[in-house]
């Protein structure tokens, strides 16, 4: 390989000589390389602690990221590391368009129009590419609750997977500057904090199609226009986490943390294992050759420079370790394969890559929100759509308690009709408080919780429905209009519901069981106490996205 | 506790030098917490996860491969040290956020 047969005559002889030329490199010592410094200097120069760490701070196997930034940050190798990764960059892209291309609609597979049936659930268009992109990259996660699916992401995630993409670099915090467009730990910190949730109605209700007589009959037939009176778009949301706790150290986290590496890698690791096989594949791509042509040179280069560096003062200690480093990859760059630059640049692409992984991986676990503000936009099949400003806080307490507060205000997005008697833009103000409990894992319904909980809305405005004589209401029977009527409302009154839930894990799957019953003093139209039972299912497919976007799919890792 | 079977030595052939037997290593965390992430691998033969940091494998005679790959919870600061289980044990090695795959050439 290419490292190492290049330390020609770069022996205890020669190094002075090339420490007075080296010197003459910009100095840009980089973190990893810093705190190999910094590990020297806590032992006392002389000790044996002190050689260890000279010497573990000169291995390449142990130091393979310092090192391979100093080659990248070096003026005899900037353009070839940067062409390297215009390369990769260029082969990203073109992966990345085919990936857009295969998720395009008009190519997907299933039942046609007319068939009277389709599987699609999901919208056709722009919104499906950017949804199908976004689960290709391990973006998404969807729910099916009743006949509602509920696509839901964060914009952190879409940020993640257009890294994972090969499309922009990720910079972490610490890393030196990149050429190229770049997300910044930061900016990705920020996204995280923000997600979104479209919800798409598959009622029947939501198909609904109308007709009116366009014009006079021809005997038995007559012209018709049909329109749409439904819509498959029942809600966006739109949610931001204001306060974030770290926890880091308690015994909650702990658990967390411990659960989260047992076992076969599930969805939250896959991402991150992926990310740790390519990182090893590449430092062992930049090792191997290395060590197959090391030969003596290394070996003699490595105990001239920890001879040198076991004397060096303090105040000549970065220096002078910088002098030995630049010495050793100048006498690389002698005869310096091409090649080697590639590997080089493929080792910092893929450290950055894990570190990505690590974040989100880590952030998941560590991070949690305390406050969080939500924006609804409520669509529902024949109801004036409102908005809902909703603030939400969450609190844990011990290894198995939590704590849910929502206050919320809702108005109508358009004024009612003014010959409404008591209606308003403001619809109502809710709030509502959930005490939930872990439950002791059990094997086939994994970690199931219970929960108690208690709404109450004030009504500033009756409930309102929107009717006509072609399109009647879903599950509602009128009886008694007058043939001009088009909307009707109920009788406002302020609710109270109460609610207790169980919600069953099914083992290590994604899938969720929650079973409910509520009582309720009345509901928006019906002002008799109602008795109900909830069941449902939801399904994080994080699983399959994040298996499928991490392997194929991710440019960087061909 | 049982006697050490690593010694490092940190030279440019072996970082470690060792007598051939099971062996368990530790992170010992400083800022934040580490994990050794469970795609780490040992050239000549399988590692148990013993927990998030803690790993039992067994050295073979001859010069073997460890490859670590490290998770920081503290990934911009976080520090820590590698260690044997054993007893009065050294450190095998300093780690740092910044470089979270490392390769150690074992001599046994």
């Amino acid at each position: 390989m290419r490292v190492t047969c290049y330390l020609v005559g770069c022996i205890v002889g020669c190094s002075v000589s090339m420490l007075a030329q080296s010197s003459s490199v910009a100095h840009t010592l980089t973190p990893a390389c810093e705190n190999r410094i910094s590990d020297i200097r806590k032992n006392s120069i002389d000790s044996p602690q002190r050689e260890a760490a000279i010497r573990r701070s000169l291995l390449i196997r142990l130091n393979a990221t310092c090192f391979a930034q100093l080659v990248a940050a070096d003026d005899n190798f900037q353009q070839q590391v940067h062409d390297a990764y215009r390369a990769m960059e260029k082969t990203n892209y073109v992966n990345f368009i085919k990936t857009l291309e295969s998720s395009r609609t008009d190519k997907q597979a299933g039942s046609s129009t007319g068939t009277g049936g389709t599987t699609n659930l999901v919208s056709k268009g722009l919104a499906a590419q950017t949804i199908s992109l976004a689960a290709e990259y391990g973006a998404l996660s969807e729910s099916v609750n009743n006949q509602v699916v509920t696509v839901q992401g964060s914009l952190g995630s879409l940020g993640s997977a257009l890294v994972r993409s090969g499309l922009f670099q990720y910079c972490p915090k610490n890393d030196p500057e990149t050429q190229g467009v770049c997300v910044r730990e930061r900016e990705l910190s920020v996204l995280r904090r923000i997600s979104y949730g479209v919800s798409f109605d598959t009622g029947i209700s939501s198909q609904n199609v109308s007709g009116t007589a366009s014009g006079p009959a021809s005997g038995t037939s007559q012209p018709v226009n049909f329109t749409p009176s439904g819509h498959n778009l029942s809600g966006i949301s739109v949610r931001f986490v204001l306060v974030n706790s770290r926890d880091d150290t308690s015994t909650t986290f702990k658990d967390r943390w411990e659960k989260a590496f047992k076992g076969s890698s599930d969805s939250s690791r896959a991402l991150l294992d992926t990310a740790a096989t390519n990182l090893l594949k590449s430092l062992r791509t930049v090792l191997n050759g290395f060590e197959s042509a090391s030969g003596n040179v290394y070996s003699d280069w490595l105990e001239s420079s920890v001879l040198d560096l076991k004397t060096t003062p303090e105040e000549q200690l970065e220096e002078k370790w910088y002098a030995h480093a630049s010495d050793f990859l100048n006498s690389v760059v002698l005869k310096l394969d091409p090649t080697i630059v590639q590997d080089v640049a493929d080792l910092i692409q893929k450290t950055r890559n894990y570190r990505l992984e690590e974040d989100d991986f880590v952030s998941a676990i560590v991070n949690k929100p305390v406050v969080t503000i939500e924006y609804d936009e409520n669509r529902p099949t024949a109801q004036i759509p409102t908005s809902t400003i909703r603030a939400i806080a969450d609190k844990g307490f011990g290894e198995n308690w939590s704590f849910t507060g929502n206050a919320a205000v809702a108005i109508y997005d358009s004024a009612p009709s003014s010959s409404i008697p008591g209606a308003r833009r403001l619809r109502d103000i809710q709030a509502g408080l959930q005490l939930e409990r872990k439950l002791p894992s059990l094997s086939f319904l994994g970690s199931p919780a219970v929960s108690a909980a208690y709404y109450y809305q004030y009504q500033s405005s009756p409930s309102i429905l929107k009717v006509s004589p072609s399109s009647p209401l879903p599950g509602i029977t009128l009886t008694g209009l007058s043939s001009n009527a088009m909307e009707v409302f109920a009788t406002k009154g302020n609710i109270s519901v109460a609610q207790l839930k169980l919600t069953l894990g099914t083992g290590t799957s994604s899938a969720r069981i929650p079973i409910s019953v509520s009582y309720s003093n009345r509901t928006e139209l019906i002002t008799k106490p109602t008795w109900r039972a909830q069941i449902g299912i939801t399904y994080d497919f994080d699983s399959l996205f994040a298996s499928s976007g991490a392997g194929a799919k991710s440019a960087v890792n061909q | 506790m049982a006697a050490c079977r690593i010694q490092p030595l940190f030279t440019a052939g072996c970082d470690w030098e060792a007598t051939p037997g099971e062996v368990t290593l530790r992170i010992k965390s400083l800022t934040g917490t580490i994990a050794f992430e469970p795609q780490s691998t040992y050239s000549d033969g399988p590692i148990t996860f013993n927990n998030a940091s803690e790993i039992t494998f067994t050295i073979v005679p001859g010069k073997s491969k460890l490859d670590i790959v490290y998770v920081f919870t503290d990934t911009d600061n976080g520090a820590g040290t590698l260690e044997e289980v054993c007893d009065s044990p050294s450190v095998l090695d300093d780690l740092h956020a910044d470089t979270a795959a490392e390769q150690y050439d074992i001599c046994a």
